[in-house]
Order: structure tokens, then C-alpha cells, then sequence
């Protein structure tokens, strides 16, 4: 619990670097505000007393306007400050959902596909609602403990029985407090993974990809259903809580109940005794009730903060994961020619007993293209996988130009890669942004004249060319309402236009013409000689006759390499290459 | 206002009436509560020259009481009122999926609606704001409107005309509050529009799916200057509305000197001509200023409450917007369409997308006769896809006709005509949930046709070997020990999912695109099985595909180009035994093969 407070402080810091005037200002507020109820429970003290007693009329008048123009004074300043205070809140607020989005571009993708990691994101985001209040936890701290420290030395001057009661009715306040404390993070706990699998049922609801599906399977009655098994389990927790809650925090508002009644007679007796004026009675009753109601303040700017460092834990403990980008390593040279190479590489996924493959080796030799074919779970994207490094092996080194892959730093492996994944994402920036991979302000007139030229080579550029707006383009609607809706083959190509901009030393792709319409597809294969002169090149296709166009093609059984050669040499030997080419030449002999 | 308090008090009542008689009960004490620690020191200060001790006791010790129970009370009420409002807040949450399940697919394709839904989700999803926020304030705003109704009452017994004045000037603050209020408002739109591109690119940046594209193209670097870009238009309205506010706030500031110049005056004057006492100064001077604090708190609520009102409204319209409501039957059109004969006729179809120019279909006419096997074939970004979408009912013609057995589809409810087609869309999505549960769709499984589609479907061999058999979960975003299924086995389950559905009328969209060639032979012959008999449609880029339908027809800009028998097409000569013969050549030397 208490270093969960502490990650507070280091928030205060990490914020504090971006927004420098944030706690400054925050201090002003709180000084302010601090000592605002003061005014109205000192000044009219004087005003009372002078009104029964002496009576002087130019005295009490000063006394109002003081009172008067202190209250303006007081207001204004903690106006000002609160608001400013609010534009840092906000930003702070939404800083917060974009760190975890960078460094999510920078984990290890298995830790991120983990649902573990995806229940730490759902908390942090959940905690993130309540990062918004961090600003204003802060300053109603240390405002109500300048009240109190105030309050205090006003009763304690007057009467030090007071004081008495002050600290042990509040010592019993924070003893309840804290059952509230523990309740809160109990139900958090219990609520996050209810609540990130509620929101995935609200999310799918939305989510126009299964939109299809749902209305013609009538699917949403059964995402209902599975839906309310969700609530139910969410509702039973709540309820079991609040009603704890509501009781602890009875007991707590009782407390300080008493303590104002305790006040209040000790306060009575030395009026009816006279030991105090009408005026000090007033106003040492008023400081009571204040001093109970900052307490109350207190005790919940402690809570809200205890809530918050517990709240921004799966941010920090997201924040704290282990990066796999490497970029101290020294770069190294490969020169022009580039072979890939596999040492007896073992891999399985997490959660899974079976290897994907076992002690697999094969080299793929420089400006070569080597096509990979296979059944479908053969192994054969897992492959590409590792050699984006986007997993790693149990066992077995893959090498560059017999340099380990793991010795180069991230930002200059990655540079020699052109991938196309089967399941590719563009995102929704502007054409040319998705293929030159930098922001338009960044991209020069030779980008352009790249792109299209890739755009060509990919047989999208005359589409492209009639939408007006052409590749300034936006692709889907997120960020432009006329952004360009591009069927499956389309985006396919752009992604391989992608590719071949990127212009490294290797190219991959992974079934690059799945969407693609046979005449598309025969200008990538025809192309993609041209297109990869030069470079190593990697392909995985189920399309036989576009093997043919391969230097070397591997076929993958089971993990195992069962076959190797070039297609002539593949269809002698009549194996599982052979059968499955026979297979689909059959369907085009009519 | 009305509207949405009624809303409320209906949804309130639907799933949780208990928070009735609790709202009322918290607002009895919450009015009562303020007015005993201003009456009994007052008792006290008059009863203080008697010397009377006792009495004193008496009453601080009966105020005190009653006030250590309301307090109890309030605090108890308020825990259970929010727990229900939340459980309300949940409740609601389904009902606005349960819309959006329903709702006609083509809102999918405007982005207003989906700028509806987005504000409508604002208002449900944070435990604190929008309705939430609201059910909240509302408890506690009408607690203050009772209770400063007792506090003008009071302050008219010393003078009506200072009651007057307090009241006035706070309506003059609430008056330049509005403004700020207003200014606030009308930005909410444009910061929720930001805020939707902003989440939406930090969502992306997190997104499992995205991440490997993210990686290796350093994409990262173009995401995060667009969430800054979105950030600064954000940080710019937010700075804009608070400065409105500051503005509102110093004249609110320079009211209260008025205010307070005069009632203290007044109130010591009074004194002074021993008009009042001095416990009526104490009771007067406490009443005023909890009043000010009271009314000042009130319009803020009330303010409050406004903000969030355009989110309730947004997911009110949504909940009265057209769905496709499931319980009308209507037997006349059913018997007329859903019969073993299921002849598909499409007359002049032109279809655009809402706000483009461009026809995606134009003027396309095709009949598809009762049992045949039809084939799609053409270009990427013909149209094909979309045909298939107008043909579920998902899309709404342009203009032009299509008549199911001679009944014009628009008639047909999508509840009746959704029970007769069955399909394999492109990019279909595993859910998170059980092999039987993805396949079936539905809580309620029968079993038997469970078997049999996954037979049929030759799912069987994938199934036996996991562990769990067909209650292994997929994939792991609700359940660690998910499984994922390749391409292959993922399409043999989306066929078992249509073959489990009873259908008339079956299309598949590019179902082997990721198929291996023993699978993707192997589903032309489950298809070609399933399809015996059956109206169909086939869209493939494997032209292969064509053999085992009756006709082709060949789609090039929105229009059929060619159709007829895949011999007929390759006698013709034109676009099709193009295109067949690019993709079959390589496949040409299949005889030196068959000497080998």
C-alpha cells in the first residue's frame, strides 16, 4: 500500500518536466483556498463584538469592507488559478493514454498479445478517469491542511480541550477511512477484469467488422446474453461493495458529528459563564465546523489520492515493461549482398506444448528469392516472424550475413526490412503517409514521385489518380470524413507499394496477392523479379504457379523442411509439392 | 429537461425501483440537515444570558442526534443510491449495444451517427460523468433547491427586500455563468470529435492487430504527430472555455462585494436599533451566507447537469432511432419467399455510397435462377463485394430493384430474409468464445446440427485434437488458455457456421483466399457438396472456382460485362478467357506432368 503512494510523487515529477508552472501554481491555490474560510469566520468576530460593545459605526463599516473586498480578493485569485489549473488537468488526462500507446509500440509483441497485458491496459485506462483529479487532490491537501493548521491555532488559543477532541475524533476518522481505502482497492481489483470484458462486449457492438456477421447470423441476442453473464458478475460485486462503503463512511460522518456537539457544549459553557465574548463564541464555533469540514476535505483528498496511486500503478507497471528496442548496440555492416540464415531454430508460442518447429535450418543466399510453401499451420509466417524479430526463438540463432540478428540495434535491422503480413494494417493517415511511413510535413516532392512510382509498379496508381485528392488522400473516414474506403485487393497493394518504398535489403511477403483479382495478381508476380532485383526476398504463396518464378522454393511439412529445389526439380521429384501443384492445375483443365 | 428526466425516471423504474423511495428519503434529510447547526447555536446564543446550562444541554444534545442519524442516513442512502445508479449505468450500456447490434448496417457508413454513438457512449461509459453524473448531482441539486427554499423563507423574516437581493444577484451570476456554459457546450462537439480521433489513434498504437506494422515501418512516429496534432486542438478549446469561465467567475466575484457590503450592513443596523438580537444577528448572518454558498452550488449542478445533457440526448434519439426489430412476423411474405425455389431477380441496380459521386454499381442487371450456381468474377474494387452486401440486406439500393421469388426485397423484413441466406463474408472474425458457441452463434445449441455442420464443414479433425474439444475458447482475449486457428481452419469454421444457419440462399466471398491448395481444393468440394440443389453465389479470384458453377458472370465497372457457362465465356473470347487464361498458363504443362 504505502509504495503505491509513493509512485505519486514520482507522477508529480514526470508531469512536473512537461507542464512547469502546473505545481507553482497549484501551491497559489491552495495557500488561497487554505485560508478563504478564515475570513468569514475572523472578520465578522470583530464586527459582532464591536456591534454589542463600542458601537462605532466607522469601524464596523471598515470591518464589512474589509470583509467584503477580501472575499473578492480571495475569490478571484483562486479563480484564476483553478481554471489554468484545469487546462493542465485535461492534458495531463490525456498525456497519459498516448504514453501507453508509445510505449506499447515498443514491448515485445508477446507480452502484448498476452490477455494479461490487455487487462493492464484496460486499468490503466480505467485509472486514467481518475488521473484527472490528481491536480485537484493535490491542492485540496495542502489547502485544508493550511485550514487546519489555521482553525487549529485559533480554537487551541481559546480553549486546549479542544484540541483533545479534535485529535482523537480524527484519529477515529482515519481508522475508518482507511477500511474505505481498502474496500476501494479491493473492488477495483475484482472489478478490472469484469470491466475490460464488459467494454470488449460494448466495443464489438461497434465494431463494423463484425457488423456483418451479427445481423445475419442474429448474432446479438447471443452477444446479449454473454454479455449480461458479464453484468451480473460486475452488479454482485457492486453491490456488495457500496453497501460496506455507505456504512464506513456513516460511521466516519457520525464522528465528526460528535465532535462538533463536543465543541459545541464546551463552547456553550464558556459563553454562559463568560469567559468568552458572543463574537468569540461564534467564531470559535465556526472555527469547529470548518475544521471538522476540512478534515473531511482532507480525509478525502488523502483517499482520492491513494485511489489514484494505486490507479496509476498499472500505468507505471505498464510503463516499466521491459522494451525490446535496442538501439545501443553498435550498427553494423552489411554491405550489399544479404543472406539470411537459420541455425537449428526451435519455437513454440507461450501457452502452447507443441513446436511450431524443431532444429530448422536453411539459408536463403543473397538477391535470391525464395518461396516458402506449405499447408496452412505448417509454420510458414511464424518463419517471417522471427525474422522481423518480432519473436524469438527458444533455441537456434537466425543470422544476417552470419552476424547474429539479436546484435543488430533495432532501428537499423528494422531498416532492412520490407514486409508485407497476411494480415497487414494500414493506418488511417494519408496514402502517401502509410507508404513513405513519415508525417507529410516530413515528406519531400522525391518521396512523392516514389510513391507514385511504387503505386504503379502495384498497378493502384491509376485508381489512386481518379479519386480527387489523390495521394493526399486519408484512408477510411477516422480522420477525414471523405477519406477513401479501399476494398481488400486495393489496400494489399498499397501495403506492398509500402513495402518496396522502404527500399531495404530484404523483402518479405506473405501472401501478397490473397486479395488481389488474377490480373493484379499477375502483374505483382511478374513484377515481383523487377520488383526485388537486387534484394533477398522471401515469399510465402499458395499459388503454385507463382513459385515458378523462384529461385529456390522450400516446402514445409509439419516444421520439418520436406522438400527443396527449384519448381522443375520439385515436380521430378513428385512429392507434396508436386501433388499439391497437380491439385490446382487440375481446377483450370476443363 | 423534461424529456430526459422522464427518460430517466423510466429507466429507472425499469431496472432498479428501490432508488425511488431512497431519492426521496435523502432528500427529506439533506433538506433538514443544514437548518440544525444554524438553529440550535442560535437557541443557544439567546438562551446564554439566562445562564440556563440545562436547557443549552438539552438542546444541543437533541440537535446533535437527530443530526448524527440524518448524517448516517445520508451517508448510507447516497452509497446505495450510486451503486444502483451504477448498476442502472450498466444496464444501460447493454441496451445501447443491444442498439447497435440492430441497428441498420448502412449507419455503420455515416460518420454523423458514428459521432452519435461516440457522444451517446461518453454519457453511459464514465462512472462519473454523463449519466452518471447526472442520477449524482440531480440527488444532491434537489436536496439544495428544498433547502434553500427554507433559507429564502428564512431570510424574508428579516426583510424580503434582502432576500430579493440575494436572489437577483445570484441569477445575475448564473446569468454570465450561461455564457461560459454556452461557449462550453457548443465546444463539447468539437472536443468529443478530437477526442475520437485522439483515442482512436492511441487505441491503435495498443492494438494487438497493428502492432507488427507499427514495428517494423516505425509507424509509431506518424501516430503520435497526429495524437499531438489532435492534443493541441484540444488543449486549445479546453484553454478557450476556461478562459470564458475565469471571465464568468470575476464578475461573480465582484457581485458578492455588493452582496456582501449590504446584507452585513443591513444586518448590523438592524442590530444596532435593537431591531433584532444578537442570536438573530448570528442566525441571519449563518443564513445568508449558507444561502449564497447553497443557490452558488445549485447553479453550478444545475450547469453541470446541462453539459451532460447532450450525451443523454444523443443516446435517447439513438435508443428511439429505427432498429431491425426481430418479433414481426409477417407469414404472407414469408410463405411467399422462403420456398425450395429461390429465384433471385436484380433490375437497374445503382448503388453510390452516401456522399461520393462515384456508382460503385451501375445499372446492373442479373437474374439468378432458382438452384444455380452463379460465380462472381472481376477486377478488385468492382463492386462485387458490395453486390453481395446489397443481396444480404445490409445495403439499400441506390436506385433500381431486386425481387426475391417476385417479392421486391424491400418489403421483406431483414428478420424474415436473414433466416434464409447464409454467408461467408471475406473478412469474417473468430469471436472469443467456444468452438460450438462461434459456430452456432447462440446460447441455445442444438446439437445435432452442431455435429452435423461441423462434419459437413470437416471441422472434426481440427476439434478432436484440442483439448477441450468444441469448449476449447478462442482465441486469448477473454481467456489466457485460448487457442488461435490458422486461415485455413478458420475458414472451415466460418462454412460451419453458415452450414449450421438454415439457408435458402448461400454466398461466399473469397472463402479460400488463404488457403493452402489441398484445403482450398478440398473446400471446392465441400462447397460444391453443400450447394447441390442450392441458389448460390461464389466470388473468387481463383478462377478455378468457375468449373463447378453453372454460370460466370464477369463484373467491370458496376456493370455484368460478360455472363454465361465458363465454356460459353472462354468461346467468347473476351475479358473472362483474358483473365482465365493469365492465371491458368502457368498450370499449362499439367500433361508432361501427368507422364512423370
Amino acid at each position: 500500500m504505502e509504495n503505491k503512494f509513493k509512485l505519486l510523487p514520482l507522477f508529480l515529477k514526470d508531469v512536473s518536466k512537461d507542464y512547469k508552472f502546473m505545481f507553482p501554481l497549484t501551491i497559489v491555490k491552495a495557500i488561497f483556498e487554505g485560508l478563504y474560510p478564515l475570513i468569514n469566520i475572523i472578520i465578522p468576530k470583530y464586527i459582532l463584538d464591536e456591534l454589542i460593545n463600542a458601537k462605532r459605526i466607522e469601524v464596523i463599516g471598515k470591518y464589512v469592507i474589509l470583509l467584503a473586498l477580501g472575499n473578492f480578493i480571495f475569490k478571484t485569485i483562486i479563480s484564476i488559478s483553478k481554471h489554468e489549473l484545469e487546462i493542465y488537468s485535461r492534458s495531463i488526462y490525456y498525456d497519459v493514454s498516448r504514453r501507453i500507446g508509445v510505449k506499447a509500440s515498443k514491448i515485445d509483441i508477446q507480452v502484448m498479445e498476452r490477455k494479461s497485458t490487455l487487462d493492464l491496459f484496460e486499468r490503466a485506462k480505467y485509472g486514467s478517469y481518475n488521473i484527472q483529479s490528481f491536480v485537484e487532490s493535490i491542492t485540496l491537501m495542502i489547502s485544508s491542511i493550511i485550514t487546519i493548521v489555521s482553525t487549529i491555532g485559533i480554537l487551541v488559543s481559546n480553549d486546549w480541550r479542544l484540541i483533545l477532541v479534535i485529535i482523537i475524533s480524527n484519529i477515529l476518522t482515519i481508522l475508518c477511512f482507511n477500511k474505505i481505502k481498502e474496500l476501494d482497492i479491493d473492488f477495483e481489483k475484482r472489478n478490472a477484469p469484469f470491466n475490460r470484458k464488459y467494454a470488449y462486449f460494448a466495443n464489438i457492438a461497434n465494431d463494423f467488422r463484425f457488423a456483418k456477421d451479427i445481423r445475419l447470423y442474429k448474432a446479438n441476442k447471443f452477444l446479449l446474453y454473454k454479455a449480461k453473464e458479464v453484468m451480473d458478475g460486475i452488479l454482485k460485486i457492486n453491490y456488495t461493495y457500496m453497501n460496506k462503503h455507505g456504512f464506513f463512511s456513516g460511521i466516519t460522518q457520525a464522528i465528526v458529528q460528535v465532535q462538533i456537539i463536543i465543541t459545541f457544549i464546551l463552547l456553550s459553557i464558556s459563553l454562559v459563564g463568560k469567559k468568552i465574548t458572543v463574537g468569540s463564541f461564534t467564531m470559535l464555533y465556526g472555527a469547529a465546523n470548518q475544521l471538522g469540514n476540512s478534515f473531511k476535505n482532507l480525509i478525502e483528498a488523502y483517499t482520492s489520492l491513494t485511489t489514484l496511486g494505486y490507479n496509476i500503478e498499472p500505468y507505471y507497471e505498464f510503463l516499466e515493461l521491459e522494451e525490446v528496442e535496442n538501439n545501443n548496440l553498435e550498427e553494423k555492416n552489411i554491405g550489399e549482398s544479404v543472406t539470411i540464415e537459420f541455425k537449428n531454430v526451435s519455437f513454440k508460442y507461450p501457452n502452447r506444448e507443441d513446436y511450431v518447429f524443431e532444429k530448422l535450418s536453411f539459408k536463403v543466399n543473397s538477391k535470391e528469392t525464395l518461396a516458402i510453401v506449405g499447408k496452412n499451420g505448417a509454420g510458414k509466417t511464424t518463419i517471417i516472424k522471427l525474422i522481423c524479430r518480432l519473436y524469438k526463438p527458444q533455441e537456434g540463432k537466425i543470422y544476417i550475413n552470419g552476424i547474429d540478428i539479436e546484435q543488430f540495434p533495432t532501428d537499423q535491422y528494422r531498416k532492412f526490412l520490407g514486409v508485407v503480413f497476411q494480415d497487414f494494417k494500414l493506418i488511417p493517415s494519408k496514402v502517401s503517409e502509410n507508404i513513405i511511413c513519415k508525417k507529410d510535413n516530413e515528406i519531400t516532392e522525391i518521396d512523392i514521385q516514389l510513391a507514385w512510382e511504387k503505386l504503379e509498379e502495384t498497378g493502384i496508381k491509376q485508381w489512386l489518380k481518379n479519386q480527387s485528392g489523390g495521394i493526399e488522400n486519408y484512408i477510411t473516414k477516422i480522420y477525414d470524413k471523405n477519406g477513401l474506403m479501399p476494398s481488400g485487393g486495393q489496400e494489399q497493394k498499397i501495403a506492398i507499394s509500402r513495402a518496396l518504398a522502404k527500399d531495404g535489403h530484404i523483402i518479405i511477403l506473405d501472401e501478397p496477392t490473397a486479395a488481389l483479382d488474377p490480373k493484379s495478381e499477375e502483374e505483382v508476380f511478374e513484377n515481383l523479379i523487377k520488383l526485388t532485383k537486387g534484394k533477398t526476398s522471401l515469399f510465402i504463396s499458395h499459388r503454385l504457379s507463382s513459385t515458378r518464378i523462384a529461385d529456390r522454393i522450400i516446402v514445409l511439412d509439419k516444421g520439418k523442411i520436406i522438400e527443396e529445389g527449384n519448381h522443375e526439380t520439385l515436380i521430378k521429384e513428385d512429392g507434396l509439392y508436386a501433388n499439391m501443384y497437380r491439385i490446382q492445375a487440375s481446377q483450370y483443365m476443363v | 429537461m423534461l424529456k430526459i428526466t422522464k427518460f430517466l425516471l423510466k429507466k429507472i423504474l425499469k431496472y432498479d425501483k428501490v432508488m425511488i423511495p431512497i431519492m426521496i428519503l435523502y432528500t427529506i434529510l439533506a433538506t433538514v440537515q443544514p437548518f440544525i447547526w444554524i438553529l440550535i447555536p442560535t437557541k443557544v446564543i439567546s438562551l446564554s444570558n439566562s445562564g440556563d446550562i440545562r436547557s443549552i444541554l438539552f438542546y444541543i444534545l437533541a440537535g446533535g442526534i437527530v443530526s448524527i442519524i440524518s448524517v448516517i442516513l445520508l451517508s448510507f442512502f447516497i452509497a446505495n443510491f450510486r451503486m444502483r445508479a451504477n448498476s442502472v449505468r450498466y444496464h444501460l450500456i447493454r441496451d445501447i449495444s443491444a442498439y447497435s447490434l440492430a441497428m441498420p448496417y448502412e449507419n455503420l457508413l455515416d460518420p454523423d451517427h458514428l459521432s452519435k454513438i461516440q457522444l451517446a457512449e461518453e454519457a453511459i461509459r464514465n462512472p462519473r460523468r454523463g449519466i452518471m453524473g447526472i442520477l449524482n448531482i440531480s440527488l444532491r441539486l434537489i436536496g439544495n433547491i428544498l433547502a434553500s427554499i427554507g433559507l429564502l423563507g428564512l431570510m424574508s423574516t428579516l426583510s424580503p427586500w434582502i432576500m430579493m437581493l440575494i436572489f437577483t444577484l445570484v441569477i445575475a451570476q448564473f446569468y454570465f455563468r450561461t455564457e461560459a456554459d454556452r461557449f462550453n457546450r457548443n465546444a463539447r462537439k468539437s472536443v468529443s470529435e478530437e477526442e475520437r480521433k485522439y483515442f482512436k489513434t492511441t487505441d491503435l498504437m495498443k492494438d494487438p492487430d497493428y502492432a507488427k506494422d507499427i514495428r517494423i515501418y516505425s509507424l509509431i512516429n506518424i501516430m503520435e504527430i497526429y495524437a499531438k496534432e489532435s492534443l493541441g486542438v484540444l488543449k486549445d478549446i479546453v484553454s478557450k472555455s476556461e478562459k470564458k469561465y475565469i471571465k464568468a467567475e470575476l464578475i461573480e466575484s465582484f457581485l458578492n462585494i455588493i452582496r456582501d457590503l449590504v446584507v452585513f450592513a443591513y444586518i448590523s443596523y438592524m442590530l444596532l436599533e435593537s431591531k433584532i438580537q444578537i442570536s438573530q444577528f448570528f442566525l441571519y448572518t449563518t443564513g445568508a451566507i449558507s444561502l449564497v454558498t447553497m443557490l452558488q452550488e445549485m447553479l453550478k449542478q444545475m450547469a453541470e447537469i446541462f453539459v451532460y445533457t447532450k450525451g443523454v440526448r444523443a443516446y435517447m434519439e439513438l435508443l428511439e432511432s429505427p432498429i431491425i426489430v426481430e418479433d414481426q412476423d409477417d407469414i404472407q411474405i414469408r410463405t411467399k419467399v422462403d420456398k425450395e425455389l429461390f429465384t433471385i431477380e436484380i433490375k437497374d441496380l445503382v448503388f453510390r455510397y452516401p456522399n461520393s459521386k462515384e456508382n460503385i454499381l451501375d445499372n446492373l442487371n442479373l437474374t439468378i435462377n432458382s438452384g444455380e450456381k452463379l460465380a462472381l468474377v472481376g477486377e478488385n474494387g468492382t463492386g462485387k463485394s458490395t453486390l453481395i452486401k446489397i443481396l444480404c440486406k445490409l445495403y439499400k439500393p441506390t436506385s433500381g430493384n431486386i425481387y426475391i421469388n417476385g417479392v421486391d426485397i424491400n418489403e421483406i423484413p431483414e428478420f424474415i430474409y436473414w433466416d434464409l441466406v447464409g454467408v461467408v463474408f471475406q473478412d469474417a472474425l473468430l469471436l472469443p468464445f467456444s468452438v460450438k458457441e462461434n459456430i452456432a452463434l447462440t446460447n441455445d445449441i442444438d446439437k445435432e446440427r452442431l455435429m452435423k455442420s461441423i462434419d459437413d464443414a470437416d471441422l472434426e479433425h481440427i476439434i478432436s485434437k484440442i483439448q477441450k474439444g468444441v469448449d476449447t475458447t478462442l482465441l486469448r482475449i477473454l481467456d489466457d488458455e485460448g487457442i488461435d486457428l490458422s486461415g485455413g481452419q478458420r475458414q472451415k469454421l466460418y462454412l460451419a457456421r453458415a452450414i449450421y444457419k438454415r439457408n435458402r440462399f448461400l454466398m461466399l466471398d473469397e472463402p479460400t483466399a488463404a488457403l493452402d491448395p489441398l484445403a482450398e481444393a478440398e473446400l471446392y468440394e465441400k462447397y460444391n457438396a453443400l450447394s447441390k440443389g442450392k441458389t448460390s453465389i461464389y466470388i473468387s479470384h481463383r478462377l478455378a472456382s468457375t468449373k463447378f458453377c453453372d454460370r460466370v458472370a464477369y463484373i467491370k465497372d458496376g456493370k455484368i460485362l460478360e455472363i454465361g457457362s465458363h465454356e460459353e465465356l472462354m468461346e467468347l473470347g473476351g475479358e473472362y478467357n483474358k483473365i482465365f487464361n493469365i492465371q491458368s498458363k502457368y498450370y499449362k504443362n499439367i500433361d508432361e506432368m501427368e507422364v512423370i
